[in-house]
This record gives C-alpha cells, structure tokens and sequence, in this order.
C-alpha cells in the first residue's frame, strides 16, 4: 500500500479511528460477562461490564476455570493490587 | 529562505523542554489526587499494581483478557484510536517509563547503540508474553508478561520490600526472572538510550505499527534536503530519518525536526499544508 500518497493515508487514519471508536464505544456500552463468585456452591452469576471486568482483572480477580466459566478469585473484600 | 510551519515552531519550542512536558505528564500518570480509575486504561506503560497509577495498564489488561479468553475491546479500541492519532509520539513524549530511561540516559556513560534487528523483538514480546502465553498456558505462566515486567518489578515490587523492609517484616522478593530483569534494565538504561521502549515495549510494539499512517507524522521534504545527514546525529535511536521518516522504531523525541533546512519537519494529516513546496508527504524506506 502507498502510504506516501495523501489521500491513502487520510482514508486509512479515518477507517482506523472510526474501527478504534466503534470498538471503544461497544466495548464501554454493550459488552459484558458473567461472572460466578468463588464458592464453588455459589451459583449466583453477576454480570460485569467491561470496565468493571478491566477493574477485577487489574487486581487479580477473575480467572477461567476448569469448566471454562469466569470465577472470582476472592470473597469479600477486593485485593488491593494483582499478585502477579 | 526557510519557510516553518505553525507546528513546527511549537516543536522547536518544545523540544528543550520535552523532559519537563514528560515530568508534567506524571501529575497524570501518578494519581496525585487518587482517582484510581482503574476500569480504564491510560495509553502509557505504567503498572496498575503500582499504588500510583491512574489508569490501568493497557498492556496487563490485553496480557489478562487473553489469559481468561475475552476480547478487550475497550483497551483495543482506545489504542487504535490513540496509535491512529499519535502513533509512537505517545512514547517519546508522555510515558513516564520512557522518562526514567531517558533521565537515565543523561548520566555520562558510554553509550551503545543497539543493532536494527532487536526492534523486532518487541513483536516477538507482543506476540507471545502477551498474547499467546496468556491464551494458551494462562496468566500462571512464568513468562506472562506481568511475572517478567520490569515497570511491574519496580513500580510495585520495589516500594513493596522497601516498606517490607522499614517494617521490619520479611521481605517477599519477586520471582528469579523478574529481578533479573529489573536489575538487567537498570544496569543497561545507563549504557544504552531507552532499552525497554526500543526491544522489548509491547505497547511500543502497538504503536510503532500506526507511525506511517497516523494523523501526527514527520513530514521529508525531498527539495530542502542537502544530504548533509545533519539528522543522523540528531537522531539518538540509530535510524536514518531522511530515509525513513516515520519508521516503527522511531520514538518521536522529534530531535531530527531540528534540521536547519527544514527538510523534515512534524506535520499533521488533516491540516493544509501551510509551507510553499512542502507537498511532499515523505518518502518511503
């Protein structure tokens, strides 16, 4: 592709920053996911929107597991910072 | 006679005092007044473990998402809008990781220049620390990014053993590879100019990819060229800014801009050219 060309460019930066706010915009209005609490007998799912799913897994506290669902890592009060 | 743009005396302006714009931008980056928006992402390496960081980390949040199998739109969203605007410009001039290297590299040691090939690096680092290992093996994986991540180590870490430490607690000290890397990077910032950004910055790596097609962009004016290579010296990073203008490894500390012909020059997509002749946009490697 000619990026030397002015107007390739221009169509590309607009493509790329519609693309980058659409993404952004689903991502902050209409996605989310389920997420069970650590008690395996706890079947009470909460549903995470995506900037409160980036919060949990900034502190370590969701993981997959086994059965493929997303877990809570703690009960409770929320770790301070991921462990990792 | 050498005509400037308005963006160009504003880089010539700024650019003595790009680590003072650099040192502003951490009143952002450092929470002074402790917002802790942790459910968004800042478009700079900083660790969110760190207990002074505003935002999320974008990388550990691509790094975590892909370790539990969900897409991050949001942070990928945010980066492409931000990669599409700035491109690495973000790098040079606002990244507080960025900043401590390049203070670092203000002490008077000799310095190194890396070989071209190991800004690949970052791709390979991109690709499997942050993408592949935490998909396929998990975020338990010693190579996941955030168990090897220097920003992480000293951010974190290190504020961690000290205060450990003036407790009188025991200190827990980080995994083998981590410290290794922490202290591998604090010895080379001072021998070679911004290590991390240059080989092994995965968010570098993203926003590199941008540096030819975004709006803000460095503009080679074949016509006021006169093969001098004064802007060989200029540039610190081992690129050839006449050739390549807007190249991946560019961090965009804009020094090449200094030219004293004004053969490159920063210029911005969506603006009429305003300097006579400048119509050419810049040549490709």
């Amino acid at each position: 592709m000619d990026f030397t060309d002015k107007k390739t460019k221009i169509i590309i930066f607009c493509l790329l920053t519609l693309f980058g706010a659409a993404v952004f915009v689903y991502g902050i209005c209409f996605h989310s996911t389920n997420i069970l609490p650590q008690q395996r007998d706890d079947f009470t799912v909460r549903t995470a929107s995506e900037p409160a799913l980036i919060k949990e897994v900034s502190i370590g506290g969701v993981t997959r597991d086994t059965s493929g669902n997303l877990r809570q890592t703690y009960t409770g009060k929320a770790p301070q910072a991921c462990p990792t | 006679m050498v005509e400037k743009t308005r963006l160009s005396n504003l880089a010539a302006k700024l650019l003595p005092k790009r680590a003072w714009i650099q040192a502003a931008f951490l009143l952002v980056w450092l929470d002074p007044i402790g917002l802790r928006l942790h459910n968004m992402c800042g478009p700079v390496f900083h660790c969110y473990a760190c207990p002074l960081a505003t935002f999320a980390c974008p990388i550990g949040v691509i790094a975590q998402f892909s370790a539990i199998h969900i897409f991050p739109f949001v942070t990928v969203g945010f980066l492409v809008v931000v990669g599409a605007l700035f491109g690495s410009l973000i790098c040079g001039w606002v990244c507080p990781f960025g900043l401590l290297q390049d203070l670092a590299a203000k002490v008077p040691t000799p310095k190194f220049h890396l070989p071209k090939w190991t800004g690949h690096l970052r791709y390979v680092v991109l690709i499997g620390t942050v993408l592949a290992i935490p998909y396929f093996l998990g975020e338990g994986h010693p190579l996941f990014i955030c168990r090897v991540c220097p920003a992480g180590a000293l951010e974190k870490a290190v504020p961690d053993m000290a205060q450990q430490a003036i407790a009188g607690q025991q200190i827990v000290w980080p995994n083998a590879l981590k410290l290794t890397i922490l202290i591998l990077f604090l010895v080379v910032i001072f021998f070679t100019r911004r290590p991390w950004c240059r080989v092994l910055c995965p968010l570098g790596a993203i926003f590199s990819l941008f540096n030819r097609i975004s709006a803000f962009f460095i503009r080679f004016n074949t016509d006021k060229c006169t093969k001098c290579l004064q802007c060989h010296n200029f540039c610190k990073y081992n690129i050839e800014p006449e050739k390549s203008p807007n190249d991946p490894r560019c961090i965009r500390c804009l020094e090449c801009t200094k030219c004293s012909f004004d053969a490159l020059t920063p210029a911005v997509l969506l603006r009429k050219d305003e300097a006579a002749g400048s119509n050419i946009f810049e040549r490709r490697r």
